[in-house]
């Protein structure tokens, strides 16, 4: 039994965080699951992690830039020079932040809203805004959805990425409205193509101004008409529109089958976990009330959930740099290629979809990714502990230093050729099926 | 007529939705029957995607078209801009490679490709054209399912770059994601040799832990297949002096992904579909200056690979098909960016000669129709003109190119078809020439004139087995002796 609460209180760690340390998992074994829960919901207590963010130069405004074509030129490559600097050492912050973090379930949370609100510094262009939104994600990622709903559609960044400054009364831009509803708030099917339409509207002008580096709304240019939404018709503005299609009794069901793919295993709006937890949900839409709920799920410790999961690359990298007690900087300048080999680099997701989970990240190629970061790492680590033992004892101090349960038959057979060597026996161990998975 | 070898396909031409077939001096059609292809002599696919809703009236330009003129003010070329082709349609000023492409008659137009009811989703568009299926619970694709009957290989569909799109993804078989540089294992021999055992099946794994592992046997079998390919074969690189495939890639991230792919040609890789692909079509805002940017970088890396591929026997199977999830409506929006809106993406090749235009293109909507959506029209060079069937789907779309390559299409089990096209008469006909024959004279029973076809190659196997049971009297034929008969047959 205790193995049993071992092993879900291990499971619980890898999904609420980023997995546990020995020293850590004895100390949780002792207080208990639910006791365990309680600790890692507690997000009131601030990150004893103290890493600063990198400092961001202001943007080049259009009129600073010099008239002479040339030097125009110049200036804008250095303006994007500058950009890619400040976006890898954002990058390298972030990661050291999900690291070193005492309160990992908010990064972990963070981490889920940037793939739920999916943002690409790559036409965002300034890595300071992203680093803004992802503010907004740590500080609102765990209270209300509709806060958070509310703040990421006025955030610069998400401005900018779905070209809400271009949507005009008149020349609707529809690119943002219809993100939101179809990803953000309510998912495919449930809205009419009209609602998209009618909802542009109501985000006209929402704008993100570089001058002061704030949302503005141009009364000028906003369509204060009424609207049809939803079958409501109103002089609707952008905050009608979201509230009243988190209101919609598709979006409940919506947020809540994301939340459970994200930490326990995928399944769709209709799944019976989804239909018992959304109600409760659509009551207070506190997300963090719903986390709880799903932590406390017995479906969440069942054996199809414990294997339900591939861990993403960021969960990979940044739980295999806490359990070996290193940081960003081990595993070399090129973290940040690292983790676009993999295929998930940070504030750079694919598409507005996020990122797929699961088979995705089960290519060849992020395999042989893996295998390299893996060797990186395990170069790096300090394995002494390790080699004191007695070869046979060594794949379970592994097991237990990676919080895995155990070795499967073919894991055990790989690792029991490389015991000799502790170096190589880390590095096969983080590429077993038993580590990959969440 | 069916297309030839050595081919470009561009498809994903949306709104105005087109695709471009090309092909020169080329080896006759393979004559219908088994779909499984003979090492060597089939075609060889290379599938480009064009990811984010390819603008199709800026690519394939109906330049005459006043609704086009007008529709497109800041958007749109003027004609004396565009490389002319025929019919009122021209090439973007940036296509110059594939303009020349064309007129050396190995570039066809197939126009007015789509599907049923478009969506306007990047995503759902993206998983109908990858998945072949207008039904969202599908989550193979085309390319994956023709893996699943085909045995276990990884290598017979690689696809370069980090992650598998779904179309290289089947039920129980994937192609393999290869990267564009380094792609050999680290570590030591010891290394290895405990990856091995390590990425063996596990009696008992989860299904996702039974992933996990493939993916690692994967690896091993393509590291060992590609290193040993790619030894002693010259570099494209080392002509130009850079020195790595990525070296050369600069802002056109295709151009690597397409020398690494030739290179895997001409090395004699038993690859059957290659993957690649280019994002960044969703120019919502500022699109012109975008998406010119990007026809350039098609129009260079595709180019840079036809020159790859000259003189080599093996890049004479290459037929490279381009797709988008959607066009683009002909009306500029207010960001100088239109929008996703009616138009398909895919492509064919035709039953006209190359260097022709296919397909009568979608005409630009009269300017009182709403939102000036493009309408597809009706096809008057059809063989088979058929009333309501405006628009080809996945199967239509991707048909000749895949014939052509000895390729299946093979519908997920469970749903009734591939997009297919509306008309019931085309879909029978497209059924027809699918199937999977078995010839009991070509397989060495010289007199027996059996011959039988079934639409997946177990069905075919049931009942070559029962015909084998009893008119030959063989009992307990078993999958070895399948394989030989195939086999055989194929090679007479």
């Amino acid at each position: 039994m205790t193995d049993e609460v071992r092993s879900r209180i291990a499971h619980l760690f890898r999904r609420a965080g980023f997995g546990a340390r020995p020293d850590e998992l004895d100390a949780a074994v002792a207080a208990g699951y639910e006791a365990t829960v309680d600790r890692l919901l507690d997000l009131t207590v601030a990150d004893g992690a103290a890493v600063p963010p990198p400092a961001f130069s202001p943007p080049v405004l259009a009129a600073q830039l010099p008239a002479d074509p040339e030097a125009r030129r110049r200036a804008q490559q250095a303006e994007q020079k500058a950009n890619r600097e400040e976006g890898r050492r954002l990058n390298q912050w972030w990661i050291d932040r999900m690291v070193l973090s005492t309160t990992p379930l908010r990064e972990r949370l963070t981490l889920f809203w940037h793939d739920h609100f999916a943002t690409s510094v790559q036409k965002v262009k300034e890595p300071e805004l992203m680093y803004r939104q992802n503010e907004i994600f740590r500080a609102r990622g765990a209270g209300s959805f509709e806060n958070l709903a509310q703040a990421v559609a006025k955030d610069p960044a998400m401005l900018v990425w779905l070209d809400a400054n271009e949507n005009r009364k008149g020349r609707p831009n529809e690119n943002f409205a219809r993100e939101l509803l179809e990803l953000f708030l309510l998912g495919i099917g449930n809205y009419t193509e009209a609602d998209v339409q009618e909802g542009a509207r109501a985000f006209t002008v929402w704008q993100y101004r570089r001058q002061t580096g704030a949302f503005a709304l141009t009364p000028a240019q906003h369509d204060g008409d009424a609207k049809t939404v939803f079958g409501q018709t109103g002089r609707f503005g952008g905050e009608d529109v979201i509230r009243m299609a988190i209101g919609q009794p598709a979006s409940a069901p919506f947020i809540t089958a994301k939340l459970w793919s994200g930490f326990a295993r995928p399944v769709g709006a209709d799944h019976p976990v989804v239909r018992e937890l959304a109600p409760g949900f659509a009551k207070d839409l506190d997300v963090g009330n719903l986390v709880r709920a799903i932590f406390l799920h017995p479906e969440f410790v069942a054996p199809a959930t414990r294997t339900g999961l591939v861990k993403q690359p960021i969960e990979y990298v940044v739980g295999t740099l806490r359990a070996l007690g290193l940081r960003a900087a081990a595993a070399g300048n090129n973290l940040p290629q690292t983790l676009e080999a993999l295929g998930q680099q940070p504030f750079a997701p694919p598409s507005v979809g996020g990122w797929p989970p699961n088979g995705y990240w089960l290519t060849t190629s992020f395999a042989l990714t893996r295998l390299r970061f893996a060797s990186t790492v395990a170069a790096k680590a300090k394995l002494d502990g390790l080699a004191s033992l007695p070869e046979a004892d060594r794949p379970a101090a592994v097991a237990r230093l990676l919080s895995v349960d155990g070795w499967g038959p073919s894991s055990a057979a790989g690792l029991a050729k490389v015991a000799a060597n502790p170096k190589e026996l880390l590095t096969i161990a983080l590429v077993t099926p038993e580590y990959v998975l969440a | 007529m069916p297309i030839n070898r050595r081919q470009f396909i561009l498809g994903g031409l949306g709104a105005g939705a087109a695709g471009l077939v090309l092909s020169r001096q080329s080896p006759g059609p393979r004559p219908g029957g088994a779909a499984v292809a003979a090492p060597g002599k089939d075609g060889i696919l290379v599938l480009l995607t064009l990811y984010g809703g390819n603008d199709g009236l800026n690519t394939v330009i109906p330049y005459e078209s006043g609704s086009y003129l007008g529709g497109r003010s800041a958007l749109g070329y003027q004609p004396d801009q565009i490389l002319p082709l025929s019919e009122g349609l021209g090439l973007h000023p940036n296509l110059r490679e594939l303009k020349g492409l064309w007129d050396a008659k190995r570039l066809a137009i197939v126009r007015g490709v789509g599907y049923p009811n478009p969506d306007r989703s990047h995503f759902r568009s993206m998983d109908i054209w990858q998945s072949g299926v207008p039904d969202s619970q599908v989550v193979t694709g085309w390319v994956g399912r023709w893996l699943d009957v085909t045995g276990s290989d990884p290598l017979r569909a690689l696809s370069v770059g980090g992650s598998l799109p779904r179309v290289f993804g089947g039920e129980k078989a994937a192609g393999a994601a290869v990267p564009v540089g380094e792609l050999s294992l680290p570590g030591t021999p010891a290394l290895r040799s405990a990856f091995a055992p390590m990425a063996a099946p596990s009696a008992g794994a989860s299904p996702l832990a039974a992933r996990v592992a493939q993916s690692g046997k994967d690896l091993l079998a393509v590291d060992d297949a590609i290193a040993h390919m790619l030894a002693g074969q010259p570099s494209d690189d080392e002509a130009t002096g850079s020195t790595s495939l990525e070296g050369t890639g600069g802002a056109n991230s295709l151009t690597p992904q397409l020398e690494l792919v030739a290179q895997l040609v001409k090395a004699g890789s038993p690859t059957r579909v290659d993957g690649v692909s280019l994002g960044g079509f969703d120019t919502h805002a500022n699109e012109k200056e975008t998406h010119a940017r990007l026809m350039g970088d098609v129009d260079e890396a595709v180019g840079a690979f036809f020159k790859s591929l000259e003189g080599s026997p093996q890049g004479a199977r290459v037929v490279l098909v381009a797709y988008s999830e959607f066009g683009r409506r002909v009306a500029a929006n207010g960001s100088r960016g239109d929008r996703p809106r009616h138009g398909g993406a895919g492509v064919r090749g035709g039953h006209r000669s190359e260097g022709r235009l296919l397909r009568r293109r979608p005409e630009p909507d009269r300017p009182r129709q709403r939102r000036s959506e493009v309408h597809h029209r009706l096809p008057i060079r059809l063989r088979h003109p058929a009333p309501g069937c405006h628009r080809r789907g996945v199967e239509g779309g991707f048909e000749q190119a895949v014939r052509a390559c000895s390729l299946p299409l093979i519908p997920p089990a469970g749903t009734p078809a591939l997009v297919r096209c509306c008309n019931p008469d085309r879909t029978q006909e497209y059924t027809r020439r699918l199937m999977y024959e078995h010839s009991c004279s070509k397989a060495g029973a010289a007199g027996c004139g059996y011959v039988v076809r079934a639409n997946s190659e177990e069905d075919l196997k049931t009942r070559v087995i029962e015909h084998a049971r009893r008119k030959h009297g063989v009992q307990g034929m078993t999958d070895t002796i399948y394989t030989y008969l195939r086999d055989t047959a194929k090679k007479s």
